[in-house]
């Protein structure tokens, strides 16, 4: 029985010893070669414009600190060695080019520290490829009229030799006119693909390289690191048509603007006086939001100015909002039934430079002496320089402005101020169209919203803070980030 | 008329309102394309307007000038201002120097137009003096807490003013530059920011005013 046992023990000892004994040589093995490179993969940059990639890959643990990574891409060929351009060079001690960095919120981005992340921008790569293209192609060319040239002189020594030469003169021609035609086509094509590779070195040896790794760089069609931004845009514009609908059963109200009430007062001052009204829209031009604000008070001004039958001076620092302040003035008398009295200088060109125009503006108060100014848009450093005058004329001056560093200014020298929003809600309160008005409840609604939303992320913040709990905080704070 | 006059400039309106606000969710070199277009024509738009600006600047000083109207002088010197920088820059072909050389439009940007726009730059200096005077007459509690803000700042940046707050008000233990920097980064910020979160609603509100054809003033009274 023993003698059995030990013949078995000495054939299972035969076959497996030399599998124990190789599987430990393996063992000693993966502990000398230990991948630098685990889980590496290249994946086109989520919900850009195309034109990146990222590649990603473990954050050894325990790697020797003079390990140093390079990163390579090319969106050419990569067989060809020279297409490969160094993207990035950093130290496995450098523990800060990890997946943090990559600026996404946590429902398109889940990596994180534990992992190494680098960005190729592939922009640079289509322009070195098409950048190529174009040489060789401006080499053809060269070549080609450099043939033509000599071709010519064979033309009736060796016809023969001719044809042959304008034969290749011809090709050479053609694959320049190809290689251009690739050449502009890459630069147009919404998605490339590109090829990436890290090195791993050590002691300024290679000790390891992955292999070519291959993705393709889309020009996306939806953002989804907007979607927070696309929700609310949503919410407030359903709270907009909700508030229309109100506005309609005339369920509004709205608190009183003294800055915007005064407009009454100082236009039936300006009526008494026989003095003109003096307004200006500001610095921008009409695709500033606060100068398309200042053109509908100017119609609600214009409007109350032609029913009183007194003077509208409007000089204008941009072009295009004298146009269309011009129209509306217009139609503001015709509103009032005061056609005849509407004067098409009323509104005039002044002087596109800043201080040239706030020179202007000046000389202007302190000849007409207006019996009212109202400075409503975007304005700088001339703010207090026109508003100043107003004041030493003694005029009621009415300002309203959504740079917050003038306010101060205007503050000290005007008789009303409307702050930021304000002035955007003027139109539709001067107006008093139930329509325009209710939309003023959605500014409210909007304002709310962020109060709670802020109150909100900061009590989750501090909670996240106090427990440690990182990705509470990341969560908030994406939630709140317009990227 | 109506159509022409108030449905088609709607429909322009609210298709590039639309349009516009899609791109912004929408990577794809496509809607780069369609923004670099829009960007063409509005730069055409200001090429049109620039004409009816220079038309509009010529006619009011013409009228002012044919009239003899009070201040027609200042009217004239506004045509010789014009024709003193337009008459070198068409020599120069808008370029303020060649090879180094200096050209007439050159000079005349330089000594004539920059010195002036620096005067009227400087001459805030003196509307601040009056603006801070007024700032401080203390007529209310807003008022005061207004000049007292106003006091530390003014105190925090100049040398001698803290040489004045060591003297006076040393023993409290605070210092006036923390004071000016708290003032400046916690209080002063958050008010601006308060401002610009209403700013940014009141924004997205007038923008959609337009996109649903609710503001339309600018179309006139037919519409």
């Amino acid at each position: 029985m023993n003698k059995h046992l030990l013949a078995v023990l000495l054939t299972a000892a035969m076959f497996i010893s030399p599998a124990a004994f190789a599987a430990g040589k393996t063992a000693d093995k993966a502990i000398e070669k230990v991948s630098y490179l685990q889980n590496i993969a290249a994946e086109d940059m989520p919900g850009d414009a195309g034109g990146a990639a990222v590649i990603t890959w473990d954050v050894p643990e325990n790697a020797p600190e003079d390990i140093i990574y390079r990163v390579y891409a090319t969106a050419d060929d990569p067989e060809n060695k020279a297409s490969w351009k160094q993207i990035a060079e950093f130290s496995a001690a450098d523990k800060t080019i990890t997946a943090n960095n990559i600026k996404l919120p946590f429902w398109m981005w889940k990596k994180g520290e534990s992992q190494y992340a680098v960005k190729v921008n592939g922009d640079g790569l289509q322009a070195r490829e098409s950048a190529s293209m174009l040489l060789t192609a401006a080499n053809l060319d060269n070549m080609q009229k450099l043939l033509s040239e000599q071709s010519a002189a064979l033309k009736d020594s060796n016809p023969e030799l001719y044809k042959e030469t304008a034969a290749i003169a011809a090709k050479y021609s053609a694959v320049s006119a190809e290689l251009k035609k690739s050449a502009a086509e890459i630069m147009h094509k919404t998605d490339h693909d590109v090829f990436c590779k890290v090195e791993v070195l050590k002691k300024n040896k290679v000790i390891e390289t992955s292999e070519h790794l291959q993705t393709v760089m889309k020009s996306n069609w939806f953002r989804a690191d907007r979607v927070n931004t696309l929700f609310m845009t949503f919410l407030i514009i359903a709270v907009f048509l909700y508030s229309l609908s109100r506005a309609k059963k005339g369920q509004s109200f709205i608190r009183r603007i003294n800055g915007l009430d005064a407009i009454e007062e100082a236009v039936g001052r300006a009526t008494e006086m026989g003095k003109p009204i003096f307004y200006t829209t500001g610095l921008y031009d009409i695709e500033a939001i606060s100068t398309i604000a200042s053109v509908f008070v100017l119609g609600e001004v214009a409007k109350k100015v032609a029913a009183y039958d007194c003077g509208l001076v409007v000089p204008h620092k941009q072009f295009l909002t004298m146009s269309v302040c011009r129209a509306v003035t217009k139609e503001a008398y015709a509103e009032a039934g005061r056609s005849d009295s509407y004067k098409e200088d009323s509104n005039f060109f002044l002087n596109p430079d800043q201080f040239a125009y706030a020179t202007g503006v000046e000389a202007i108060i302190t000849r007409e002496k207006p019996a009212a100014c109202f400075y409503m848009g975007s304005f700088a450093a001339e703010a207090l320089l026109m508003s100043e005058v107003g004041t030493t004329v003694g005029a009621i001056q009415v300002a309203g402005t959504d740079s917050e560093d003038q306010l101060p200014f205007f503050f000290t020298s005007c008789d009303y101020t409307l702050i930021g929003e304000e002035l955007y809600a003027a139109g539709a309160y001067l107006s008093k169209d139930p329509l325009l008005v209710s939309a003023l409840k959605v500014q409210d609604f909007g304002k709310l919203l962020f109060m709670v939303l802020s109150i909100t992320a900061v009590i989750l913040v501090l909670i996240s803070v106090k427990t440690g709990n990182m990705s509470l905080q990341k969560g908030v704070l994406d939630l709140l980030t317009g990227y | 008329m109506k159509f022409i006059k108030t449905y088609i400039p709607l429909f322009i309106v609210v298709t590039i309102g639309v349009i516009t606000l899609a791109t912004y969710f929408i990577p794809h070199r496509a809607a780069q394309t369609y923004l670099d277009g829009m960007n063409s024509w509005l730069s055409i738009i200001y090429s049109y307007a620039i004409l009816v600006g220079f038309v509009s600047l010529f006619m009011t000083h013409g009228k002012k000038i044919a009239k003899r109207v009070e201040g027609w002088g200042y009217s004239l010197f506004m045509f010789l201002g014009f024709f003193l920088m337009f008459i070198p820059a068409c020599f120069s072909h808008g370029k303020q120097s060649v090879d180094g050389i200096m050209t007439g439009y050159g000079w005349a940007y330089q000594f004539l137009f920059q010195p002036l726009s620096a005067t009227m730059f400087s001459v805030l200096a003196f509307y601040i003096i009056s603006t801070v005077y007024r700032s401080f007459r203390v007529k209310s509690a807003q008022a005061f807490v207004l000049f007292i803000c106003a006091l530390i700042l003014v105190l925090g940046n100049v040398p001698v003013g803290q040489a004045v707050w060591e003297t006076l008000l040393g023993w409290t233990g605070l210092h006036i530059a923390n004071l000016t920097d708290w003032l400046m980064s916690v209080v002063s910020v958050s008010a601006k920011r308060g401002i610009m979160i209403g700013l940014a609603v009141g924004g997205v509100v007038t923008c959609l005013k337009m996109i649903f054809t609710i503001e339309r003033s600018y179309l006139g009274r037919d519409s």
